[in-house]
């Protein structure tokens, strides 16, 4: 069975260039641009893994990745940004108990190891049950 | 010399400032000297406190010897009968001193005196001092007339020593109060010094911290496109490596192998996705390429938005630079918008005329980009008593009223990531800024947005100067 990654970038070459480092990956990649979007696809979809940027118009990611915990807790959160307050690091720690934080540029080992960490995180939990 | 003739002497004498008071009071002391034939005269003023007093102006006839070196600081407890005589009655009178109170005598003896007539030196109201006429070589009988003189003169003198001492105070407390004054200008200077060095401490800090904004802002900024451009290389390198494994497998071909070569290249093919790669090559070296665009342009960006060091300022006609704003921008309006303009002519301001017609071509594009279907940009110009206005009204999307106050913040955009900065406005608003102007702005969503630049009139001095 492929797990299902979701990636949120307001930016749509972000999203395209995550998409070409994980054609290989045996995962499936699906992208939105925005919070409102990512929240109506996680109605319907069970991915294992979202990775969000946190700057982004309207709502931030940040707020995302909290709501993420409180109704989907088994999806494992990661934040991707290029914008490094303290604060909001803090609080993707604490609040939204993200599971890594990618600071933007990205190197691709580095994001293709977190991935792989974090799918494995996801499949422990469901053997945990 | 009668007596009206002594003493209109001794009151011209006193009136006639031409010499210190002094010299005035000693001329005035050799004339009843002289007059009565006295063996002394002396004024002796008390001490501030009034418990001792002092001599300070003497005559002495030719032959009697001067007292007023010893008779400095002599307190009233060793004369205590000195003043009540005199305030009592008035005068101390003695034809032979034997007949006074002993501690009189103890102090007019030792000083060879045999007679004398004490009058009280009144200033305001107040005995202060008292004015002396000895006799030594005889017990003097003092007649009428003479008490009446001296008397009279003592007023005087009293008088004139009063004016002295309120001319003395004033000049004392004019002096303080200069003294004060320069003190006082002192503290102020100093004040104004430390004033205008915590003013530019401040204006420093928040040059540094809105530099340390900016640069936090450009970071972000700056690092989304360099993540992908920099994903999107690798990516290349490996369709390079994949189009490299195809071509060693085309060379393969020594003429016999047709189907196997055929078999190994679709191999090739299948396992990589080739379709896809092709488009997706296309597709890479668009949003590189224009991630690269973006950081250029963030870069020129902030070129412009930092303080350059000349500032070549000149005459600038404003309608000119609307018209020239108009011309660069003219083929992206012309299909979207109406244009209409009301230019009045007015005067001359002074600024930097590339930098103005920047901030309007910037102004007319925002404009054009809110008109989504049709709609009307109008420019109008014209002077309003001391200002000149320019305004850009369009009859676009407006703005979000939760938006307003961010417009002119660094990097803010409503728009799409990939076009433009957003700076545009935050750099505009600083050259408006430096032109000593101001920038307002009025929008209702749905209804259209109008911008509005305020410049000052230049004043007589600067017109003349440029």
């Amino acid at each position: 069975m492929k797990y299902e990654i979701l990636l949120v970038d307001d930016e749509p070459a972000v999203l395209s260039s995550l998409k070409r480092e994980l054609r290989k990956a045996p995962f499936t990649v699906s992208t939105v641009n925005n919070v409102a979007e990512a929240l109506a696809y996680l109605e319907t979809n069970h991915p294992a893994l979202v990775i969000s940027d946190h700057k982004m118009p309207e709502r931030d990611g940040l707020s995302l990745l909290c709501e993420v915990k409180k109704r989907w807790p088994k999806i494992v959160r990661v934040m991707l940004s290029g914008y490094t307050d303290m604060g909001i690091l803090v609080e993707a720690i604490n609040e939204a108990e993200i599971f890594r934080f990618i600071a933007k540029p990205w190197e691709k080992d580095v994001l293709i190891r977190i991935i792989h960490e974090a799918v494995e995180k996801y499949t422990l939990q469901e053997d945990n049950l | 010399m009668t007596s009206l003739r002594i003493l209109s002497n001794i009151a011209l004498k006193i009136i006639t400032q031409k010499k210190g008071f002094a010299d005035r009071i000693n001329e005035v002391l050799n004339i009843i000297g002289n007059h009565l034939q006295v063996s002394r005269v002396y004024i002796f003023r008390d001490n501030e406190d009034g418990m001792a007093t002092s001599n300070i102006y003497e005559w002495c006839k030719k032959g009697i010897d001067t007292q007023i070196n010893y008779l400095q600081n002599i307190p009233y407890t060793t004369i205590p009968s000195w003043k009540p005589m005199l305030e009592e009655k008035g005068i101390i009178f003695s034809e032979d001193i034997s007949k006074l109170p002993e501690d009189l005598q103890d102090i007019l003896a030792p000083q060879g005196i045999k007679s004398l007539l004490v009058f009280p030196l009144n200033v305001e109201q107040k005995i202060s001092g008292f004015i002396g006429f000895d006799e030594n070589i005889i017990h003097r009988k003092w007649s009428a007339e003479e008490k009446d003189l001296l008397k009279t003169i003592s007023g005087i003198i009293s008088n004139a020593y009063s004016l002295e001492i309120k001319e003395e105070a004033l000049r004392d407390y004019s002096e303080m109060l200069e003294k004060r004054v320069a003190e006082r200008t002192k503290e102020l200077r100093d004040s104004l010094e430390k004033l205008s060095k915590a003013q530019n401490k401040m204006i420093e800090q928040e040059k540094l911290a809105s530099v340390g904004l900016l640069a936090a802002g450009v970071a972000h900024e700056i690092n989304n496109p360099t993540g992908y451009i920099i994903s999107n290389i690798q990516t290349l390198g490996e369709y390079f490596s994949i189009y490299n494994a195809l071509m060693e497998a085309q060379e393969k071909y020594d003429g016999t192998n047709h189907d196997e070569v055929c078999q190994l290249i679709q191999n090739i093919k299948d396992e990589e996705n080739f379709d896809e790669i092709q488009t997706d090559i296309t597709d890479l070296l668009k949003d590189s390429l224009a991630g690269a665009q973006r950081i250029k342009n963030i870069v020129v960006g902030l070129q412009n938005f930092s303080q350059p060091e000349n500032e070549d300022y000149s005459r600038v006609q404003l309608n000119q630079v609307v018209e020239d704003s108009l011309y660069v921008v003219w083929n992206k309006l012309k299909y979207k918008s109406k244009v209409s303009r009301d230019l009045q002519k007015v005067p001359d301001i002074l600024g930097n005329a590339n930098q103005l017609e920047q901030v309007v071509v910037h102004l007319l594009l925002n404009a054009a980009d809110a008109i989504h279907d049709e709609g009307t940009i109008s420019i109008t110009l014209y002077q309003s008593s001391k200002n000149i206005v320019l305004e850009v009204k369009d009859s676009g999307e407006g703005i979000e009223r939760k938006y307003m106050k961010k417009i002119f913040d660094p990097f803010f955009s409503t728009r799409e990531v990939d076009e433009g900065t957003g700076l545009g406005l935050s750099i505009a608003h600083g050259i408006i800024q430096k032109h000593q102007g101001s920038i307002e702005v009025e929008s209702e969503q749905g209804k259209g947005s109008l911008f509005r630049l305020i410049f000052p009139v230049m004043d007589k001095e600067t017109s003349e100067n440029h």
